[in-house]
């Protein structure tokens, strides 16, 4: 009877709860919720594929699971859980704030983020699920069948969401940083955020207006994009990637971040070339998001001048992203590394970036983007740089956060298991995908029975999408297993510098740092390892 | 161990360096051979071949330095911290400027190939065929230029390279030929363009890149080029039946 | 509007009781279908379609010509009417020189030209002059607007049939029905845009000159910048038939605006804040 009560009162403090940390743990659970369900969807897409013809489904179905997966993926995964989660526990935790500037407009930014992902959900139950991609291409949006509003709404939702938090930590990040931690000092991982902050501040609205737009010629019988009355189906094209392509740098910024701060913890290492990591790679990132928009839009009647231009600004995206690899791998350089299970996924995380990185090449040369793009090569390209990337990066930092969190250890043989698992899953199924798309093999097919030569290919994906499912149910067991029945974790298990693991219990009370003023000494530096260098 | 650093970088940059010029022996990345008429399939697998060099050389080299600081800077006993090196302002410098100079000369480099080869696509030759094409939720319709319509077979000759000026009459579909490595959209409103040379004769999948609706896989036609003699025979022939 | 139905049915009813008389340009089709929208032109088939550019003309000064030598560089307005017009014909000329007049940004002879040419097989030199000395050109617009007639009368049925312009005699006007239409040519010999009579002001026309003259060679890159900005915040009306303005690029710049101020302001409001 009083555990019950203790339990509901529990409930309630969470649900009701405005510190930092709990908001953070909250918006892991739920984005971890949306990848479940929409990895879930992708080893169903994958089984459907694996042989010609009708395999499992209908297309109709079909369409509406890889609208899922996708919209679901990145809206609903990889930005709460790397801007949502990771900046929400760890920002405050590292510049030495008790907690955010508003802790109640952090909660809203929660609450509306678990609206998005339950307004997501109800895909699967409303009699018209969308069917039309997270892209949403008019005229085919506003002619399908499919609820456009969910969409519409899922986006907004999340998009304000995202707004909220965003002012609040861009706030918190300015003006609430503990005597000492200076600019110059600043973790890595907080510049990373506030520039994704900043990128999604600028861009969510452009793709704000442009879905509502969309909903109101649907609903509301306006012609904003149809062609015959004026409008322009090219311009939403336009307006959907001018937001859509700085996102995956709200994704990429984060996850450079939070790899960093594991490499310099395990690596017990200063970061390479940090000033330059930040200034040339973060900020370059951020100033060069915004002018690259229309490689996405290659193939799509844009003016041919336009293309070129635009090809050569996607090309230079190089030069800032070469920088935070080289500042990666430089920081391993005379470090004492120690493979813990978050090295082994920043250690993944580096050659799978690898090759989606380079692989984007050849998407940024008009030319060849030709014959590539809406193939399986383009699939391949951005679920290795961004989708497997990206979770490389979540996951290594859940493991990272694991005894801050949890106060527990999780179990590190298991855990090295399933990271060994995941990481020949994905290569499998990804590196085949390049194979498949090279070959010709479009986008967001149902069907390929006029490309017979690729079921074999098709096949090899599918035994790599088991192998993903299996490790992410590994890692879940590690975690639930860590969290039930861990080790008591010691308050800085892996020996880091940094304020979140030094001057804090695991897990941290409420205001973090114990109430006492933080006196930070001089010389104190977040990487400050082997102080006397010979 | 600042010589050390350098010693280090100067011989990663050479490498880097190297590799360009390498790569950059080529004559016909604009895929014009002797007949005269570009071929872009040519330039296409030409460009694409040298590309697959250069991002292989550029990743295989990082991920060995990589493999060798994992293995290299191992822990060997706990409580070892890493002892990096303090960069000075010109080493600072050094390390942003160098990387940024040889990844924008590659970056450079590509797109003055890209740019050859892009125009050879988007340049039609003076002597081809105009197709029209409209695409609609979930065919292909052609029209040639006497009037003859087709829908989801295409019939060309050999030989002559091919314009297809393309619209939709719905949604937006992209015409896709994935062994002519070429596609571009057709939507309504707007009219696009593509132009490919069918060099041989034989047969090739056409296929809709932009996802269009339930039938988007169904979307697809057939390319059948054929000896000219039997092409003329043919479009008289449905030239009478209209 | 059923008037003018019933109208051209009664007109073509009586045409094809009487075949010959001024009938060589009549359509073949006519007789199987009588639609009051025979005339419309069919955009769909017809836009981004190439013409032939070789056709042998007579200008109003009796110098002969050829149609690709008006289409060199810039694009070209091409205005179908026939001559023996009193009414409709002269006006639309007569009104398209004022717009034409009033065009600030685009210059004839400069940007564009102009051709009004004859549809009408029976055509002469005189009637031509005579016209164009009715239009009442300023000196300055006789090099970039010609009025001219077809050297050979074959070509008619061609031309106007490659750029889906159709053209009725009416026996009991005595009339041609034929649309204002001005047809818009890229440099490179396409039909890029029709825009009709009535409707149109300056700015539409120099829309479509923007449209049929962007991104063709040996342009500046500045220029075709400055009309790419242009045709992105105006988008042609198929229902309207004129260019209306593309209100989505607005709002997605007013929220880009938005963004942005969202961040200054934020941080000013919470700068004060924690001074307090």
């Amino acid at each position: 009877m009083s555990q019950s009560v203790s339990f509901g009162k529990n409930l309630s403090q969470w649900i009701f709860t405005t510190d930092h940390k709990r908001v953070g743990i909250l918006y892991l659970i739920g984005s971890l919720a949306a990848f479940a369900v929409a990895g879930l969807m992708a080893v169903l897409i994958r089984v459907e594929l694996s042989s010609i013809g009708p395999t499992i489904t209908n297309p109709q179905t079909y369409n509406v699971w890889l609208y899922f997966h996708g919209a679901a993926m990145i809206l609903g995964f990889q930005i709460p859980a790397l801007t949502g989660f990771l900046a929400n526990y760890l920002v405050p935790l590292m510049i030495g704030a008790k907690d955010v500037a508003f802790p109640r407009v952090n909660a809203l930014s929660l609450w509306l983020f678990w609206m998005g992902i339950i307004v997501a959900l109800l895909t699967f139950v409303v009699p018209n699920p969308p069917d039309f991609m997270w892209t949403a291409y008019p005229p085919y949006s506003i002619m399908s069948g499919g609820n456009t509003s969910f969409y519409t709404f899922t986006v907004l939702i999340m998009g304000f969401s995202s707004i909220v938090g965003g002012i609040n930590l861009i706030a918190t990040i300015i003006y609430m940083r503990a005597p000492g931690v200076t600019w110059a000092k600043l973790n890595i991982f907080v510049w990373a955020t506030m520039c994704a902050f900043i990128l999604q501040l600028i861009f969510v609205p452009v793709l704000g207006s442009a879905v509502t737009l969309l909903t109101l010629d649907k609903y509301l019988g306006t012609h904003f994009f149809d062609p015959a009355m004026g409008g322009d189906v090219l311009l939403y094209e336009n307006l959907f990637w001018f937001y859509s392509h700085p996102a995956v740098y709200v994704i990429l910024l984060p996850m450079m971040g939070i790899i960093y701060e594991i490499v310099a913890t395990f690596a017990k290492n200063r970061i390479f070339n940090k000033k330059v990591v930040v200034f040339g790679g973060f900020i370059g990132t951020t100033v060069l998001s915004g002018e690259v928009w229309v490689h996405h839009l290659f193939t799509s009647g844009m003016p041919n001048w336009i293309r070129l231009g635009m090809m050569v600004s996607t090309l230079l995206i190089s030069v800032p992203v070469g920088l935070m690899m080289i500042g990666l791998v430089g920081t391993l350089y005379r470090g004492a590394i120690q493979y813990k299970t978050p090295m082994l996924y920043a250690c993944g995380f580096i050659f799978l970036f690898l090759v989606g990185g380079l692989t984007g090449i050849p998407h940024a040369m008009a030319a060849l983007t030709l014959a590539l793009h809406d193939t399986h090569f383009v699939v391949a390209h951005f679920h290795y740089v961004i989708a497997v990337s990206g979770t490389f990066a979540v996951f290594g930092g859940v493991y990272y956060l694991f005894p801050k969190m949890t106060g527990k250890m999780y179990n590190e043989a298991l855990a090295k298991l399933a990271f060994f698992v995941l990481f020949i899953g994905v290569n499998v199924t990804f590196f085949t995908m390049f194979i498949v798309g090279l070959k010709g093999m479009p986008r967001r097919y149902f069907d390929y029975s006029h490309m017979p030569q690729l079921e074999h290919l098709h096949k090899i994906q599918t035994y790599g999408a088991f192998v993903i499912g299996l490790g992410a149910l590994l890692i879940l067991i590690t975690w639930l297993h860590g969290a039930f029945y861990g080790k008591k974790a010691p308050t800085n298990p892996w020996g880091s510098r940094s304020l979140e693991w030094t001057h804090t219990e695991s897990p941290p009370g409420p205001g973090n740092f114990g109430g006492k003023p933080l006196d930070l000494p001089e010389d104190w530096d977040p990487y400050g390892y082997g102080v006397n260098p010979d | 161990m600042r010589r050390r650093i350098r010693t280090a970088s100067t011989a990663l940059m050479t490498l880097f360096i190297l590799a360009v010029p390498v790569l950059a022996s080529s004559e016909h990345e604009s895929g014009y051979e002797k007949t005269g008429i570009a071929d872009p399939v040519e330039g296409w697998n030409h460009l694409w071949h040298e590309m697959l060099w250069d991002i292989t050389v550029m990743g295989v080299i990082f991920a060995l330095i990589t493999i060798y600081f994992m293995w290299r800077y191992r822990r060997r006993f706990p409580q070892q911290e890493g002892k990096q090196v303090k960069l000075t302002f010109a080493g600072m410098m050094l390390w942003a400027l160098l990387p940024a100079a040889i990844f924008m000369a590659d970056d450079l480099y590509l797109a003055g190939k890209t740019w050859a080869l892009y125009n050879t696509y988007r340049n039609v030759p003076e002597n081809s065929m105009e197709i029209k094409l409209e695409s609609a939720m979930w065919s292909w319709n052609f029209t040639y230029p006497n009037g003859v319509q087709a829908t989801n077979e295409l019939r060309v000759p050999v030989g002559k390279p091919i314009v297809m000026r393309m619209k939709s009459r719905d949604v937006i579909h992209s015409f896709y030929l994935p062994d002519f490595k070429v596609k571009e959209d057709s939507m309504p409103g707007r009219v696009t363009y593509l132009w490919f040379y069918p060099k041989e004769v034989g047969e090739h999948v056409i296929t809709c890149a932009e996802f269009c609706g339930v039938m988007h896989s169904n979307m697809r036609g057939t390319l059948i080029i054929m000896p000219v003699d039997e092409f003329n025979t043919w479009l008289e022939k449905e030239k009478a039946n209209i | 509007m059923r008037k003018r139905v019933l109208l051209i049915i009664l007109l073509l009813l009586s045409a094809s009781l009487r075949p010959g008389d001024g009938l060589a340009t009549f359509s073949r089709t006519v007789q199987s279908e009588i639609d009051p929208e025979l005339m419309r032109i069919d955009e769909d088939k017809f836009l981004g379609a190439p013409i032939k550019t070789d056709y042998k003309l007579i200008d109003e000064q009796g110098e002969h010509f050829v149609l690709s030598d008006m289409i060199r560089g810039k694009p070209l307005i091409l205005l179908l009417s026939y001559y023996r017009c009193d009414g409709v014909c002269p006006t639309v000329n007569r009104d398209f020189r004022a717009i034409v007049q009033k065009m600030k940004k685009k210059k004839l002879g400069v940007d564009f030209s102009v051709l009004s040419l004859s549809f009408d097989v029976d055509e002469t030199l005189e009637r031509l002059k005579m016209f164009n000395a009715k239009l009442k050109f300023p000196k300055w617009m006789n090099k970039g607007w010609r009025t001219a007639i077809f050297e050979n009368d074959e070509d008619i049925k061609p031309l106007t049939e490659s750029v889906g312009y159709r053209f009725f005699w009416s026996l009991r006007d005595q009339m041609f029905l034929h649309p204002n239409v001005f047809i818009f040519i890229s440099p490179d010999g396409r039909v890029v845009r029709y825009l009709y009579g009535a409707t149109i002001g300056e700015k539409d026309v120099e829309l479509a000159i923007n449209e049929a003259a962007f991104g063709k060679s040996g342009r500046s890159k500045v220029e075709d910048l400055k009309d790419l900005v242009l045709l992105a915040c105006f988008s042609y009306n198929y229902k309207e038939g004129k260019y209306s303005i593309n209100y989505p690029l607005f709002i997605a710049v007013g929220s880009l605006a938005l963004g942005i101020s969202a961040i200054i302001i934020a941080l000013i409001v919470v700068r004060k804040r924690v001074r307090r």
